[in-house]
């Protein structure tokens, strides 16, 4: 996984629940990075993982919630890196639509053969959009952070729920995002 | 460890401050080295990102070309329109996650709609939708042809079908036109249609493809079906024109027969009836030359030639009746061709008729020859002349014993086909080759020695079978036998 989402967690958790409390988790964990992160490095999957469990012991909260509540954060980081296929996007479907290229930019930097999830898009209706989301990482929670930051900062409303989940042992993710 | 001594004396929270600010430092320098690496990394990654995606599009679109490249390959076998719709079906289903999948077919006559359904591997079923038909098909149909549709689950105008047949999120659906009045609905039951834009686009191309192969399949089939329309159209015409031409030989031979059989008729009734007068009159002389004495008669200066003459003309006299006989025969027949005449129809069972003829013939074949009856029971009857109708079956089965030396089967048959009595005379004789049959028909024309036959049988028949409204019909090949096909039009009361 690229850096860039561990430095982006770390800032998600000094802001959220403070400095000391990802140090602590950082402290409870025990990482082969150390905790050492760059963000245009590639890390273990199982970090980020170990990382979300441990401070959601610590805090007491899930890690669904957790990753939710770190794509919301995320999602303006993101648009401030100023990124070629983002940085003119003025709507939350465009930005759904562009997140794949994103990804895969961002993470081939680091290692052009590195593994990417598949982000495949269904548009039923001009107010629906379907993506199907396949990674091993079971990340789809912070793909619907991420929606719901984009449409905070798009002002549109959506409403998501997720009709397949890959963490409920499904073997995709089919998130539903209607406007 | 920090030279504790030489630490200045701050305060704790001071010093907080100065780390937190100091953490911040770093925090920001580790940034922009990690902007500036970022940087370097891009443009890394553009030198080679055409490479990549090169890489990765070529990948896609080789299994895009592979399943058309299949799609095409299975559209060019020679399968029947139902294999390849199973089939189309079957390999779009394995490309969305072997999703169900059912092929509809709908049938529009009239007002009246008739719709099957299908899986691919199993045979049609007829499914009553009424319902579902309005609510459902019908939008279905109005959709473009060729090209993929949807209808979400939710949508309650498929609540009944999708209940019954239908368990995912919605229905991808392709109308296919088979005939004017035939389309054919793929219907495939999925979770999502998330792809990527150069899947769907190869799910286009598939469906347009597959719609452009049934049409040039429709076409070859119309085609076939026209081309067999015209051959039997042109052999339909040529048994027409052939059926004119014998007709219009056999009218002008008929009439010439008829009119020379009218002109020998008086000749042949008085030679007839002064043969009879002459033959009493030589025996009036006869009987007055016996009453002479004897001695008288034999001083005549031609004793001998006229006792020879006495002998002889007796026997003169009756081979002349006989001949004359013949030719009265003869005059009778051809008087047959004659559509004047006028006879007396009624209702006939043809296979009594069959049955008499063959006890006339029966000592010609019991003998020698296999006969075979299969007479369909409770035939109709039609309307014609058992008299004459009794003639050709006797010519027939005369002609079948004379074409058979020494032996074989005369196999009789009568069936009812749509509106007609069709009773085929066939025999395992010598059989005909073409230029005989050409000509069977015509008066006078005999492959028989002239002591055997007149040569007017068969066109008697013929003639007869003609007052009838009945067609015969000959089909024959040497030492193969020959089948007479009679057809007699049933005459409803």
């Amino acid at each position: 996984m690229k850096g860039a989402i561990f430095t982006g967690f770390a800032e998600y958790v000094e802001k959220e629940f403070g400095l000391t409390t990802w140090l602590k988790t950082l402290d409870s964990c025990e990482l082969a990075s150390n905790g050492e992160y760059l963000s245009t490095e590639l890390y273990e999957d199982v970090e980020f993982k170990v990382l979300a469990d441990t401070l959601g012991t610590i805090i007491g909260v899930d890690r669904e919630y957790l990753f939710r509540g770190f794509g919301e954060y995320f999602f303006p980081v993101l648009m401030s890196l100023g990124l070629p296929h983002v940085k003119e996007i003025n709507n939350l479907f465009d930005f759904m639509r562009a997140v794949d290229s994103v990804i895969h930019i961002e993470v081939q930097k680091s290692d052009p053969l590195a593994y990417t999830p598949t982000l495949l898009y269904d548009q039923p209706h001009d107010n629906v959009l379907i993506i199907r989301y396949i990674s091993h990482r079971q990340m789809c929670h912070f793909a619907e952070g991420l929606i719901l930051g984009a449409a905070a900062h798009f002002q549109q409303k959506a409403h998501i729920y997720q009709t397949k989940c890959l963490c409920k042992g499904d073997e995709h993710c089919l998130i539903r995002v209607e406007i | 460890m920090p030279d504790q001594s030489r630490d200045l004396n701050i305060a704790l929270q001071e010093k907080v401050t100065l780390l937190e600010k100091a953490l911040t430092r770093e925090r920001n320098a580790k940034k922009k080295l990690e902007a500036k690496l970022d940087q370097k990394a891009e443009v890394r990654l553009y030198d080679n990102k055409e490479f990549f995606d090169s890489y990765e599009k070529a990948t896609s679109r080789q299994v895009q070309l592979q399943f058309l490249a299949s799609l095409t390959q299975e559209l060019l076998l020679d399968k029947n329109i139902d294999e390849s719709f199973s089939h189309f079906a079957g390999n779009v289903a394995k490309l969305l996650d072997a999703c169900p999948v059912v092929v509809m077919r709908i049938n529009q006559d009239d007002e009246n709609y008739v719709w099957s359904l299908a899986s691919p591997s199993e045979s049609w079923q007829t499914m009553l939708w009424q319902k579902d038909y309005e609510l459902l098909i019908k939008p279905m149909l109005a959709k473009l042809e060729s090209r993929w549709h949807r209808i979400e689950r939710s949508n309650s105008t498929c609540n009944h079908m999708c209940s019954e047949l239908f368990f995912n999120e919605m229905l991808l659906y392709l109308i296919v036109k088979v005939t004017e009045k035939e389309r054919r609905i793929i219907l495939l039951d999925i979770s999502h249609y998330c792809y990527s834009d150069d899947f769907k686009q190869t799910l286009d191309i598939a469906a347009h493809q597959f719609g452009s192969a049934i049409k040039r399949r429709m076409t070859k089939v119309e085609l076939a079906y026209n081309i067999r329309d015209l051959r039997n159209t042109v052999s339909e015409l040529k048994a027409t024109q052939q059926q004119l031409v014998h007709s219009e030989k056999m009218s002008s031979l008929g009439q010439l027969a008829a009119g020379v059989a009218h002109e020998i008729n008086n000749p042949i009734g008085y030679i007839t009836s002064n043969l009879d007068v002459l033959k009493d009159y030589i025996n009036i002389y006869d009987q007055a030359l016996s009453q002479l004495p004897t001695k008288l008669v034999e001083q005549l200066d031609n004793a001998r030639e006229l006792s020879f003459a006495r002998e002889d003309v007796s026997e003169l006299l009756d081979s002349c009746i006989i001949g004359v006989e013949r030719v009265t025969e003869i005059v009778a027949s051809l008087k047959t061709f004659s559509r004047k005449e006028q006879d007396e129809f009624s209702a006939v069972a043809i296979n009594d008729v069959i049955e008499s003829a063959l006890k006339i013939v029966w000592n010609k074949l019991k003998y020698d020859h296999d006969i075979v009856q299969e007479l369909s029971l409770g035939l109709p009857e039609i309307h014609g002349n058992y008299g004459q109708l009794q003639q050709v079956f006797v010519n027939l089965f005369v002609n079948a014993a004379q074409a058979m030396d020494e032996s074989g089967e005369l196999r009789i048959e009568s069936n009812m086909i749509d509106n007609y009595i069709e009773v085929k005379v066939h025999d395992t004789g010598c059989g005909m080759d073409e230029s005989v049959i050409r000509r069977l028909f015509e008066p006078f024309y005999t492959t028989k020695d002239e002591s055997e036959g007149t040569g007017l049988g068969l066109s008697v028949s013929y003639a007869i079978v003609e007052k009838h409204n009945a067609m015969i019909s000959v089909n024959s090949e040497p030492n193969q036998g020959c089948t007479f096909t009679l057809k007699f039009p049933i005459v409803y009361s």
